[in-house]
């Protein structure tokens, strides 16, 4: 009790101080990183919330309108299509994704593997390449009669529609490569989430005679379910803000197809010059993003298991 | 305590992901000051021509610089698809180029928003305004003003590859609709490696769709621009006999970019291609066996389009500015430089005056400028984009997918008088 109380008096007021000066200079490590954020995304955010208050189109000056560019919205039958696409594209791409890359890291994580590093390195490549120029790439694949794809299933008999041309065909080609490019990303992840799993858990549930797919069900997805919840999350919000393979590929056509939530953005600005309108679209896609972020995150983090 | 810090953490990373998006919009519409010039006069003028034609509009305005020694002009030339992404917020924020190139079809959308100068005083006083060719004059008009001085003049017509024809026993590139249609069934073929009759595209592409619509009687809105044109009977038949050809018989690939038609073409994939001038050096290069004819004659008329390409200056400019720019515009349209200009690219002189001889040095100027007589400029008013671009490509690309014709212009043509009532 003498000792507590002398503990206290000696350094409670030594610690305030220091704990300001700490916080203190905790603060000012973080300037820079703090100013970049300002400029670049505090400030651009809350002024493109001002201007999805408004009328503003580069000229003509602005005007404040309320909401009426969100109610415009909800009439508005390109957002509904686009809305729709854009849940298309995001439910298909993260789940294969993410699987994929979760079969794929389970496979190259095994020792003994010949040729593991190769394969690795080889399926992590597309990360590295801009999506732009890969984008370019699959499109000149994908040119009919001419691309690459296309030729070699016409030379073994199967005639494939022109994929980026058609309608129903577009946007299965572009969630394709939206798989290929981010598969190794995610992969990379997984295999490092792997490694860090003790090998004496394995080895316990071995003993207790547990089969492969009990220690993969019961040692690897619970311990794994952090990486998986990173993993998910960041996917899905990449998936939902997909545009710059689909500008490239596609431009959003044909017919619309593979018009994108940020695709409208991108054409309601800077082609039709309404950034009053686009902006209100780009606010309720981070609501759309937020939202769905915060259920990813309860619903993993409920499922985080230490053993 | 703990659990609260980061939940919020949490909260905020996915605040900040979800901004991102939100953040690129409100960034690039903040301003930023423009800095003064004085004395000698130095101009800075936009452009896309980054096709074969560059090269010789480089010498022309290093020639200009030359032999003008108090204005100099700083030309940046990029994508045209980079040059309407940036022009419009640079303009907005100060800091936009002197004077522009631009298609006249995107004029009008730019001038109603008061970003171009006037130039109905220069047109009264320039040495050159009154040989210029018509269509070249009318093009550069948005209601009634001003705004553009051409650059050039590019009427388009049927590249036909002479090779692909001569294996299909055709003798001559086809005169009439009956003929041309006829011709693309016999010249187009499936199987392994597949042959089109013509590359015939509808996305981001010169128009090659309304020529079609045009030489039926019918169109995609009336003269005066005030009005659809895609319901009516004449615009529903064109749509319904090509777009048959291509969905039947094969004759073109479905719902291509005027990128892919020009490398099936260049790839002898494609016997006919509607294209402008530009054209001719890469299907030269690529040693392409081509001719040129004229755009086969329609049920109603003989019609072609005709590109029109068109200078224009800033609204923010000061007096001696515009006078500089005003003066680089005579240069370019003076006889001697549009002798060079079309020898050297192939594109039909933007004045009248220009003598058979003096463009011998290439044949093709000479077609294209006949060419030209039946040709006018694609034009949609302030309501380009809206019009081309988000209602009448799409409508098309449904229909090269199985839509129905009939209904799906319909509603493309309710969606058109939406946009031009709305103006």
């Amino acid at each position: 009790m003498a000792r507590q109380k002398l503990r206290s008096r000696l350094w409670y007021p030594w610690s305030t101080r220091m704990r300001r000066r700490r916080t203190l200079t905790a603060y000012l490590f973080m300037l820079p990183s703090l100013a970049v954020l300002g400029v670049f995304m505090f400030y651009p955010l809350i002024r493109a919330g001002w201007l999805s208050l408004t009328n503003y189109s580069f000229f003509g000056g602005s005007r404040f309108i309320g909401l009426l560019n969100y109610r415009n919205l909800i009439h508005d039958p390109q957002f509904w299509r686009d809305l729709v696409n854009t849940l298309y594209y995001a439910g298909v791409v993260t789940p294969v994704s993410v699987i994929l890359a979760l079969a794929l890291a389970l496979l190259l994580n095994r020792k003994g593997l010949p040729g593991r590093g190769i394969f690795r390195a080889a399926i992590f490549l597309p990360a590295v390449v801009s999506f732009a120029v890969s984008a370019i790439a699959f499109r000149f694949m994908f040119t009919p009669s001419i691309g690459f794809i296309t030729y070699w299933l016409a030379q073994i008999g199967i005639n494939v529609p022109d994929w980026l041309d058609s309608v129903s065909f577009a946007m299965p080609a572009v969630i394709l490569v939206g798989i290929w490019k981010n598969v190794g990303f995610y992969m990379v992840i997984f295999i490092a989430g792997l490694q860090t799993i003790p090998k004496e858990l394995y080895e316990a549930a071995s003993i207790d005679g547990a089969t492969r797919w009990r220690r993969f069900v019961n040692v690897t997805i619970p311990l794994l379910s952090n990486t998986t919840m990173f993993v998910t999350v960041i996917s899905l919000i990449a998936s939902l803000q997909a545009f710059d393979q689909i500008y490239v590929m596609t431009q959003g056509g044909p017919a619309f197809s593979t018009e994108t939530l940020v695709t409208l953005v991108y054409r309601q600005g800077f082609q039709n010059f309404q950034m009053g309108y686009a902006s209100a679209i780009a606010y309720v896609l981070m609501a759309l993003v937020l939202i769905l972020s915060l259920f990813q995150l309860r619903f993993f983090s409920r499922r985080t298991v230490k053993y | 305590m703990q659990v609260r810090t980061r939940r919020t953490l949490r909260a905020s990373a996915a605040l900040l992901a979800g901004a991102a998006g939100a953040a690129t919009v409100g960034g690039l519409a903040s301003a930023s000051p423009k800095a003064a010039s004085s004395g000698h006069i130095t101009l800075t003028y936009w452009n896309g021509f980054t096709g074969p034609d560059g090269p010789t509009v480089k010498a022309l305005v290093s020639q200009f610089n030359k032999t003008h020694p108090n204005i100099t002009i700083n030309m940046s030339i990029m994508p045209w698809d980079t040059f309407y992404t940036k022009l419009l917020p640079a303009l907005a924020s100060g800091s936009g180029p002197d004077f522009v190139a631009m298609d006249t079809q995107q004029l009008p959308q730019y001038a109603n928003k008061g970003v171009f100068v006037s130039l109905n005083s220069y047109f009264q006083k320039s040495p050159n305004t009154a040989v210029l060719a018509p269509g070249a004059v009318s093009a550069t008009k948005v209601n009634g003003t001003q705004y553009g001085v051409a650059v050039n003049y590019a009427p388009l017509m049927m590249y036909w590859n002479k090779t692909l024809f001569a294996n299909a026993h055709i003798a001559a590139p086809p005169k009439n609709w009956p003929q041309w249609m006829a011709d693309a069934v016999k010249l187009s073929h499936g199987g392994k490696s597949p042959q089109y009759g013509i590359a015939l595209a509808d996305n981001n592409t010169v128009p090659m769709w309304p020529i079609l619509l045009w030489e039926n009687g019918g169109g995609i809105v009336n003269s005066s621009i005030s009005k659809g044109m895609l319901s009516s009977a004449q615009s529903v038949s064109a749509v319904q006999q090509w777009s048959n050809l291509i969905i039947k018989n094969g004759i073109a690939p479905k719902n291509i970019s005027g990128a892919d038609a020009d490398s099936l073409f260049q790839a002898q994939k494609a016997a006919m291609e509607i294209n402008g001038p530009w054209a001719t050096t890469g299907y030269t290069q690529a040693k392409v066996n081509y001719g040129l004819a004229p755009v086969p004659s329609g049920p109603a008329r003989t019609l072609t389009l005709t590109d029109v390409t068109s200078m224009s200056i800033n609204a923010k400019d000061s007096p001696a500015k515009i006078a500089a720019a005003e003066t680089f515009f005579n240069y370019w349209n003076s006889k001697a430089t549009q002798i060079t200009y079309a020898v050297k690219t192939g594109f039909v002189p933007t004045r009248t005056d220009v003598t058979a001889t003096e463009l011998k040095a290439n044949p093709d100027v000479a077609l294209f400028e006949a060419a030209g007589h039946d040709a006018v400029p694609y034009q949609l008013g302030s309501q380009f984009t809206n019009i081309d671009t988000d209602t009448w490509t799409p409508a098309i690309e449904k229909i090269l997918d199985g839509a129905s014709v009939k209904s799906t212009l319909a509603t493309a043509n309710q969606q058109i008088n939406t946009y031009l009532a709305s103006k």
